[in-house]
């Protein structure tokens, strides 16, 4: 600022322009190159899985086999195992519902507001959150799905989804299955652009394609 | 087969053209080419290399034995069908035909017409020709049928644990008949009662045979009053008939002549025409009760005594007292005590006297001789015999009681005993101690239906054959002789009872027709009118003119029981039946689950309790503190019931039962329903309840006195269907008196004036439902009519589809409504076991009825209304205190077919829409089971298969996979309407205006009008299950479309309204206001119905308003204003 009060009588167009040097915003700190990163990334699924990890596997994928359990005895034997009955006919099904459709709403709105105000540290926290997004969702869906009396024609194509004659769209059912399809659709693009680069570099060094 | 294909040569037009061939040989049309073209199918086709095909299946046949025997599975099950050699008559594949015949019932009948299909009976109906009846029928009539199809009947003639065949059973009777021949000494029978006049003369015969032996006959239930009676106030052997229609006052001494009197169909039925009021200056009957338990007769009194059973005889005498004017009877009347008693006794004998002629005292079957003299001689002081009552001439029993049988067996002198029908071992009074009595007889042979408790105990057991595979014939309580009709062979070789005896008399043609033919004396012509009308015609019972006779009355009066006063530790305990009647319907699960008209309990009976013993044993919960909700005084968990059991002891012996507060008992009166806790019976019955026979005697057959109640403090759930007892002062039934200040007379549109809807804009545009009573009745009818088929917008907030003219939804040439009159409606449940046997509705189970998940279609709401329910004050006084003396109010419920139904719009499979005639209707095979209907809807009404009710037993519905899949034996599909789909799990299902019946009468209607177009369907043509079923017709369905439709005329009424109908939904169903007839002058008047009392509580609107809203609705518009926000 201050050569400019000096300079005031030198000519007003330069004779030669130098574009000012603005330095690269360092997107990969730490002087890390294309190696390092291709490294990391792979390194993820070429090296050994650790053992803890199988542990906790095991221990989630054991508690998520109530859930394969529980709808195999739910659609063998009847709706009248969630324990409802008139005149209330909605039980843990439709809370369940509501409950994990919340979930995936505090996803949506954490990272929402983090990119609203601008964060710039919010990839860390938007990831994991519209992960848990996606995964709620896939939990709710559940729910509509299997609390219905006749699930093998619930889940028959034509029948709720494609058919006009018998749909109608109208019905809390349906608008608001329709409604939550957004969940997924949005999360799932926040979610999916940035893991596509990570599945390009793993692909490309283990020649997939 | 082979066709042939028509290649014409070409015409000569086309050989012009240009010309095209199909191969060479065509341009050649040469033989073989013309041949090839004829062939269906290549030259060799048929032959394989040269072996022709019959060769080939030769050669075969080896393989395929071969490879028959080893996969037979694999094979579709063998099925011969043949066609009908020659028809049956009158039989049209797919139409039900209907034959006349009657369900015998102790010593009365009701006569009824069995539907059947293909040759199985389904549904039974009353039949229209016998006039008392009018075509309806009982609940138990309807479930009946149930009966027949039942697995667990006997299916076998059985000695010693061997089966027998039919001829070793005739060779059995054949060798009894030569055993006994001379005297019968040593030879006794037990048997039920029976009115067969055919019965009667075989019982003569066998009498004359063998003049040594015993005929005993047991009932453990009377429904007829005594004979000693009668023989002590007339001098006659005569039984009364009462004539309800034309009484103005009846009086019940503790007569539940609704449901425990032989005759109840009819007496309720000429009870309701007393009752019917259509407009303001009809007259409405008054109906005093006096009783210690709580009966649907209760349910519908004006005034309501609650009086224990042994206290009845003291009330009596001290009424017949008033009436006679004498004190001839004051030393009977000693120690009676009721609030008010003298005030109450004489006003109501003061009525009676204002009625003489028109006045009818009704005594209870059970109670004693001297209460039915004393009665006897009120009714021929106030001249109502001949009038209200004719005394009717019966023939003298010729049986002796079981009590003589018993003392017989025990000086050893009966060798063989044969029990015929009843269970005594079950339902002897238990001091005869009939179980080791029977032990000790030396041959005991039982006939009987199920293999039940006596049969245990019996060496040879008989199959009995249900009335519907039974020849037989029978007499109404009027006498009237009907026939029983067998609609299908006797499915397990079953003998009929009229066989059996005329076996054992050693009559010479012992098949039960020729018997029964006999008897109505052997003209086939005459024979066969008897058979296709169901009754000979004016064989009923002569009335006879018949005096009182006080002399020789006097001599019953020589000892009388000394009045006992009862508290908490000398209770009396009465022994009453409900719809298991005496036991012998435990294993119908129809009749099981049916829940009480009273106490809302299925699958079990109770230790009914006072709420004032209730507090005093300590077992009345706080009641409910938090929610407005009174629930009843038994703390419910989780909406089921939890009940202390309790323990009664009577003389010694103890009996264990739930304890249930049931509210307007008697205070110190213990009520216990006989016909549970059978040990014996099939999966349905058995442990189902307590056995109250356990404790009941000679003595005290229908009440005995000197009872204790301990609780013990354990619980048991029971499945109440009905938890909350109190309207809350909502416009749910809507009920004036009929006379007085706001009274019907003053104020006919009086339903128009409860409600929301009376401050509400008006639901359809035109008139507010006060203004709309106010029309003339025709055009009342006319907007009905029209309002059906345009669906108006209205003032609704939501735009209805507004589509008259072509476009209209409800464009069909009926226009289908109901009505239901909750005036004469008695609760009387026929209508729920109608619908249930109509519409294929399955059982669930106690498990299930508990959690509320009963399938019925209809539900019987009963509620309580003691003036004092303050719904708006949590934890008030009114809302913790069940009521002692509370009024009853019943309605039925069920789909009311809204016009803009809830259920529909949220249905995402359309699987519940309108149909053009107005009905809802159910597609069950769109349904995918969300529930979102039922949850919209505002009546609850509709009910989900939440498993495989018609498919799994009740107690396999939580297996799973793993639990038997079919469970539903061939025996328990054979009852199933075929015209209605048996629905799986996971589908909704509710009343359907039975649609069937609807479609059946529109196809018969477009079959008789052919070119005519004259399709619509004449008034009257179709009836619902649960009209044709209701004794007192309060239910009525129709062409609302038809001005002059018994439905338009209903529904034109002044009393007409829609349950919710603020909610602007259109129910098709609408109902028509209870009237209360009070006497003014009473000390329990009460100038309001005590639940439109608690309306106004809750409204703020004061008697006056209430009774002015018809008068001058725009004034008090702008009061409205401020306690409606």
């Amino acid at each position: 600022m201050s050569s400019h009060s000096v300079d005031h009588e030198a000519p007003a167009i330069l004779a030669e322009v130098h574009p000012a040097i603005i330095p690269r915003a360092e997107l990969v700190g730490h002087g890390r190159d294309f190696h390092w990163i291709t490294e990391k990334i792979c390194g993820i699924v070429e090296g050994k899985t650790p053992v803890w990890w199988w542990w906790c596997f095991g221990a989630a994928a054991f508690v998520a086999s109530f859930t394969v359990a529980g709808l195999i005895y739910l659609v063998s034997t009847g709706v009248g195992v969630w324990g409802h009955a008139n005149p209330v006919n909605w039980a843990w099904d439709i809370v369940n519902f509501v409950f994990w459709i919340g979930i995936g709403h505090a996803g949506t709105l954490i990272s929402a507001i983090l990119c609203l105000l601008r964060q710039k540290w919010r990839t860390s926290i938007n990831r994991p959150a519209e992960a848990m997004t996606i995964f709620a969702v896939v939990c709710a869906a559940i729910f509509p799905v299997f609390h219905v009396g006749r699930i093998w024609f619930a889940v028959m194509p034509g029948y709720l989804l494609s058919g006009r004659i018998f749909v109608r769209l109208w019905s809390g059912t349906c608008s608001q299955s329709l409604h939550t399809v957004r969940f997924p659709c949005s999360s799932g693009t926040s979610v999916c652009f940035p893991i596509w680069a990570r599945c390009a570099t793993a692909s490309r060094r283990l020649a997939i394609c | 087969m082979k066709r042939k294909f028509d290649h014409s040569a070409p015409a000569q037009r086309e050989l012009a053209g240009p010309k095209y061939w199909r191969s060479l040989d065509e341009l050649a049309d040469t033989p073989g080419f013309r041949e090839h073209m004829a062939r269906e199918f290549p030259e060799g086709a048929s032959s394989i290399d040269g072996v022709d095909r019959r060769q080939f299946m030769k050669l075969m046949a080896a393989s395929f034995a071969l490879g028959g025997l080893g996969l037979t599975g694999c094979r579709r099950p063998e099925a011969h069908i043949l066609p009908y050699g020659q028809s049956v008559e009158y039989t049209v594949p797919g139409l039900p035909l209907y034959f006349a015949t009657a369900m015998p019932l102790r010593k009365s009948a009701i006569p009824l017409l069995a539907e059947t299909h293909q040759g199985r009976p389904t549904k039974i109906e009353g039949n229209p020709s016998y006039a008392p009846h009018g075509g309806a029928s009982s609940i138990l009539a309807q479930a009946s049928v149930l009966d027949l199809y039942d697995p667990e009947r006997a299916t076998a003639h059985t000695k010693g644990g061997n089966t027998l065949n039919v001829g070793q059973v005739n060779d059995i009777l054949a060798g009894i008949n030569k055993t006994y021949a001379g005297n019968g000494e040593g030879l006794a029978f037990l048997a039920d009662e029976s009115a067969s006049p055919t019965r009667a003369r075989l019982v003569a015969t066998l009498k004359q045979k063998f003049p040594r032996a015993i005929w005993a006959e047991y009932e453990p239930v009377q429904d007829e009053p005594p004979v000693v009676a009668a023989q002590a106030s007339f001098g006659a052997n005569v039984k009364p008939v009462y004539r309800f229609a034309k009484a103005q006052r009846i009086v019940s001494i503790d007569a539940d002549f609704f449901h425990a009197e032989a005759g109840a169909l009819y007496y309720a039925r000429d009870f309701a025409k007393g009752r019917r009021v259509t407009k303001p200056s009809d007259p409405m009957n008054r109906l005093y009760v006096a009783e210690s338990s709580f009966t649907i007769t209760g349910s519908m009194a004006d005034h309501r005594l609650r009086l224990a059973s042994s206290h009845i005889l003291a009330l009596t005498a001290a009424l017949a007292n008033k009436v006679l004017a004498t004190d001839a009877y004051a030393s009977l009347a000693q120690g009676l005590d009721f609030p008010n008693k003298d005030k109450w006794i004489e006003e109501c004998a003061n009525d009676l006297l204002a009625h003489r002629g028109t006045s009818l005292v009704v005594a209870g079957a059970h109670q004693s001789a001297q209460v039915h003299i004393l009665v006897n001689a009120i009714n021929a002081s106030l001249g109502n015999i001949g009038q209200t009552v004719d005394f009717v001439e019966v023939e003298p029993s010729v049986a002796t009681s079981i009590s003589a049988l018993a003392t017989a067996i025990k000086a050893g002198s009966v060798k063989t005993l044969f029990v015929i029908n009843g269970n005594p071992v079950y339902n002897a009074p238990v001091d005869l101690e009939f179980a080791t009595l029977l032990k000790s007889v030396p041959e005991v042979i039982r006939y009987g239906y199920y293999n039940d408790e006596t049969s245990a105990l019996a060496g040879t057991h008989l199959a009995a054959t249900h009335y519907l595979e039974s020849w037989g014939d029978a007499r109404t309580a009027d006498g009237t002789i009907v026939p029983v009709q067998p609609m299908i062979l006797p499915l397990f070789n079953g003998l009929m009872e009229v066989e059996l005896l005329a076996r054992l008399a050693g009559e010479e043609k012992p098949e039960a027709y020729g018997q029964v033919y006999a008897t109505l004396g052997g003209n086939q012509k005459a024979f066969e009118k008897f058979l296709h009308d169901g009754l000979l015609e004016g064989s009923a019972y002569k009335a006879v003119n018949v005096a009182f006779d006080a002399g020789r009355s006097r001599s019953a009066f020589a000892t009388s029981p000394a009045l006992v006063v009862l508290s908490k530790d000398k209770l009396e305990v009465r022994f009453v039946t409900d719809k298991l009647d005496d036991g012998r319907f435990a294993n119908n699960g129809w009749l099981q689950e049916c829940p009480d008209p009273m106490t809302k309990i299925s699958w079990d009976n109770a230790i009914l309790v006072s709420p004032r013993l209730g507090k005093e044993l300590g077992i009345s919960p706080e009641g409910s503190r938090l929610q407005v909700a009174r629930k009843e005084e038994a703390e419910f968990v989780q909406g089921k019931e939890n009940a202390f059991i309790g323990e009664v002891t009577l003389n010694g012996r103890t009996v264990r039962g739930p304890l249930h507060i049931q509210p307007g008992l008697s205070n110190y009166t213990v009520v216990l329903s006989l016909g549970y806790g059978r040990t014996k019976s099939g999966h349905v019955g058995t442990g189902a309840g307590f056995n109250a026979y356990a404790i009941r005697t000679v003595d005290g057959a229908a009440y005995a006195t000197g009872a204790t109640l301990r609780n013990t403090g354990e619980r048991m759930k029971l499945a109440n269907t009905q938890e909350h007892w109190s309207m809350e002062g909502r416009d749910i039934v809507r009920e004036a008196n009929y006379e007085g200040e706001s009274g019907y007379k003053e104020n006919p549109t009086f339903v128009a004036g409860i409600g929301m809807e009376s401050h509400s804009p008006a639901v359809f545009g035109d008139y507010t439902p006060e203004q709309f009573a106010k029309l003339p009745q025709q055009e009342r009818i006319r907007l009905t009519a029209l309002r059906a088929s345009t669906t108006p917008r209205g003032n609704s907030l939501y735009e209805t589809p507004d589509l008259s003219g072509e476009k209209s939804k409800f464009d069909g040439v009926h226009q289908w409504g109901m009505s239901i009159d909750l005036n004469t409606c008695i609760g009387c449940n026929a209508c729920v076991i109608a619908c249930q046997a109509e519409n294929n509705i399955p059982i669930v189970g106690k498990e299930q009825v508990a959690r509320g998940r009963e399938m019925h279609w209809i539900r019987l709401d009963r509620y309580y209304s003691d003036g004092k329910a303050d719904a708006e004050a949590f934890g008030a006084e009114g809302n913790k205190i069940l009521p002692e003396d509370p009024q009853v109010s019943m309605q039925p419920m069920t789909c009311q077919h809204c016009e803009l139904a809830p259920c529909e719009t949220v249905c995402p499979v359309n699987a519940t829409v309108h149909d053009d005639e107005g009905i809802n209707v159910m597609a069950y095979n769109r349904c995918i089971g969300t529930r979102y209907c039922a949850n919209n809807c505002p009546y609850k009404v509709r009910r989900f298969n939440f498993f495989d009710f018609n498919k799994r037993a009740t107690d396999q519905l939580y297996m799973g996979p793993l639990g038997r899949q079919s469970d539903m034996p061939e025996l328990v599909k054979m009852v199933k309407n075929p015209d209605v789909t048996v629905r799986m799990r996971g589908v909704m299902e509710k009343c359907t205006y039975c649609v069937q019946r609807i479609q059946q009468a529109k196809i018969g209607q477009k079959r008789k009008a052919g070119a005519s177009g004259d399709v619509m369907v004449p008034d009257g043509t179709i009836k619902t299950a649960c009209q044709q079923v209701c004794p007192v017709e309060a239910i009525v369905f129709g062409n609302i479309k038809d001005e002059n439709s018994a439905v338009s005329l209903a529904k034109a009424q002044d009393r007409t309204y829609a349950v919710l109908g603020y909610l602007n939904i259109r129910p098709r169903t609408s109902y028509l206001g209870k009237l209360r007839n009070p006497n003014p002058h009473m000390p329990d008047y009460a100038a309001l119905p005590l639940s439109r009392v608690e309306y106004n509580n809750k409204n703020g609107h004061t008697p006056a308003h209430g009774a002015g809203h018809g008068h001058e609705a725009e004034k008090s518009e702008a009061e409205h204003g401020g306690h409606t926000s």
